[in-house]
């Protein structure tokens, strides 16, 4: 051996080589989140931190004896302007009295600070913990409950305004978008390229055609789903979480996520959460005739994240088997368009 | 700056892997999937292959001990895909990461087809595949230290980390620990009466095998071997034998046909599911600061406890 260090069982000499291979995401201890947090924000001992989950951002959950926050660490794709402008969203919901996580100011005023990490700076934000549990969406109270919040999101957010630039979910974000994504890996598949071709003209022009017809265009939540709606606890009302796909667009893409999980279960559901919605704020037939055309537009976005994300994610999410089930639900969705079809 | 995971540049890898091995100008590397090892793609103009970056956790003994087994199977003719050596003649490169040394291996790329649960002459093959496993690792010669899962390693030790998550929940701890010892107490007297030990897969069941297109049941998923209890390796054939006749029957034919199966070994079989069930947890518990807490939150431990009180009613439905 020619006194190679590199495969030896010792390893490297860690200091000297460490930051030689370049890290695309790295998730940070939560006792550096912690310290990081007890230095920057008015969080003192004693405290603990738990990662909650791994994903294109890292959440943790900081509990005191009094109150819990969750402490979220941004991935460094995340623009500044884009995270400046949710939290400034977030700020102006909560002063109109919209149950939503504000974020908490660091000591010098700013809702996010910088924590150096292998890849580049990620943003650190912190919210007051939502307790309670996840909404179900299984019954018509809950669901009625959910419509009012969302209609609430929607009604505070038309005054909303922000220095801050973030991108918005038109026609580029919905569709081109996740086309260019998808396309690469779908080379192998050109009748399902073809087929995701001619959709994707179909999908723009029925879009454009809505919109035209007078779409309502505003702040959506972006992934106002039963997962991000927390109960309160009994204790108080619901809170709306989680406003990372936040911007200006549709307001009736907020309506795909319920309208998926009541799909399969009583009408009665999706009647609720309209009515709810109703309580507070008017929707046009329009909105509503819209609904369905979103629940695609979200599922054809999604695969565009995985697309945009394989190089931290894998193409696991884009294998044959995956793509074989995402063509199937397209497939029925054109199925049932047609038959939907005077 | 303290991390505890990262995802490292398909793209510095292919760099890494060019120096290191001579296997020719390598022209793409991707990310497959991420796991308790991240895996990728990684081709050359003529060639592909599979890199596998194992997380810090795995010590590079660990590492080099899975290593030296696949290429001692391999070598015996099992189907396994045995590591590619690097230039300096070694198996395993060790790469420095934020989290500390991971060790990167490469393979090649397997042409496959998945197993297939419903055809029992799949299940009759993966008896045979796994007695041949068996047989062969008992002629390993490996300096290599390696886990030996004993009494302490496979249950002391997995139920230390995983009480502590039932800390609000007295009743389900309560559970837990009668369980486990009387797991122990168990496999304690079983033991002394006399199972086969040694070298174990670790994580036998469908998803670690495949078919090769010349039809041979091969093997992958190796990061769980270490010495144990061979009956180990039978648990989850047993258990996906209770609800679909013939599995076991087929199993156990092509085991028998290469390999002693004795009556106790696959009488304790049934006891090492909920042994492994309490490893998982205990492995998601030990390593909470790069999965998340979400592997062991309320709802997850419901789930869990549920498992394991089934495999309680099976237990004590034995003799």
């Amino acid at each position: 051996m020619d006194g190679d260090t590199r495969a030896g069982h010792d390893g490297w000499p860690h200091a000297a080589n460490a930051g030689r291979i370049p890290v695309l995401h790295s998730v940070i201890s939560p006792r550096t989140v912690l310290a990081h947090v007890s230095r920057y924000f008015s969080v003192q001992a004693p405290a603990t931190c738990h990662l909650i989950k791994q994903s294109l951002n890292e959440t943790y959950l900081i509990r005191q004896p009094e109150r819990s926050f969750i402490a979220r660490a941004y991935a460094t794709r995340r623009p500044a302007s884009e995270i400046a402008y949710e939290l400034d969203l977030l700020t102006h919901l909560a002063s109109r009295n919209v149950r939503v996580p504000a974020p908490v100011a660091a000591n010098d005023g700013k809702l996010a600070v910088a924590l150096g990490a292998p890849e580049g700076d990620r943003a650190i934000a912190l919210f007051p913990y939502a307790e309670g549990a996840q909404f179900a969406c299984k019954d018509a109270a809950q669901c009625r409950l959910a419509g009012r919040l969302l209609a609430r999101v929607h009604d505070a957010s038309d005054a909303f305004k922000s220095s801050h630039w973030r991108r918005r979910l038109d026609v580029d974000f919905l569709i081109d978008d996740p086309l260019h994504a998808i396309r690469p890996f779908l080379a192998h598949r050109p009748a399902d390229l073809d087929h995701l071709e001619n959709l994707g003209a179909r999908l723009r022009a029925r879009l454009t055609g809505l919109a035209a017809a007078g779409l309502d265009w505003g702040v959506c939540h972006g992934d106002f789903g039963a997962k991000n709606i927390h109960d309160g606890g009994g204790e108080t009302d619901a809170t709306i979480i989680d406003f990372d796909s936040c911007g200006e667009g549709w307001r009736a893409y907020d309506f795909a996520p319920i309208r998926r999980a009541t799909l399969n279960e009583n009408e009665e559901l999706w009647n609720a959460f309209l009515v709810g919605y109703g309580d507070v704020r008017p929707i046009r037939a329009v909105d509503l005739q819209a609904v369905s055309l979103f629940r695609l537009l979200r599922h054809l976005s999604m695969l565009g994240v995985f697309a945009r994300n394989v190089d931290v994610w894998g193409v696991v999410r884009l294998d044959d088997s995956s793509l074989d089930r995402w063509f199937r639900t397209l497939r029925a969705w054109d199925a049932h368009q047609a038959s939907q079809r005077p | 700056m303290d991390v505890t995971y990262s995802i490292l540049s398909a793209h510095a890898l292919e760099a890494e892997v060019r120096e290191a091995y001579d296997i020719g100008s390598p022209v793409e590397c991707h990310l497959l999937r991420r796991g308790s090892s991240d895996t990728y793609c990684l081709a050359t103009r003529t060639n592909r292959f599979i890199l596998r970056l194992y997380r810090a956790s795995h010590s590079a003994l660990a590492v080099s001990f899975e290593l030296d087994l696949r290429s001692h199977l391999a070598a015996a003719g099992v189907a396994v895909s045995a590591p590619i050596r690097a230039k300096n003649g070694l198996i395993a490169l060790s790469l420095p990461a934020p989290e500390g040394v991971r060790q990167l291996a490469l393979f090649p790329y397997p042409v496959r087809e998945p197993f297939n649960s419903s055809d029992l002459t799949h299940w009759r093959s993966a008896g045979q595949l796994l007695a041949r496993v068996h047989t062969v690792a008992d002629t390993m010669v490996s300096s290599t230290p390696r886990a030996r899962l004993d009494l302490v390693a496979s249950i002391d030790s997995p139920l230390s980390a995983v009480l502590p998550l039932f800390a609000e929940r007295p009743a389900d701890a309560a559970l837990v620990e009668t369980m486990g010892a009387e797991l122990r107490s168990r496999l304690e007297k079983m033991a002394r009466e006399g199972l086969d030990w040694g070298v174990c897969h670790g994580s036998f069941e469908p998803r670690a095998m495949h078919i090769t297109p010349d039809g041979h049941m091969a093997l992958d998923d190796f990061e769980g071997c270490a010495e144990a209890w061979r009956p180990w390796d039978l648990s989850g054939v047993q258990w996906a034998g209770r609800r679909t006749s013939g599995i076991w029957e087929n199993f156990a034919e092509g085991y028998a046909a290469i390999r002693r199966l004795g009556p106790r070994d696959c009488e304790a079989a049934t006891m090492f599911v909920p042994i492994r069930h309490l490893s998982t947890l205990a492995s998601f518990a030990n390593q909470v600061d790069s999965w998340g807490i979400r592997h062991v939150s309320s709802r997850a431990l419901d789930r869990w406890l549920l498992f394991l009180r089934d495999c309680h009613v099976v237990l004590d439905g034995q003799p």
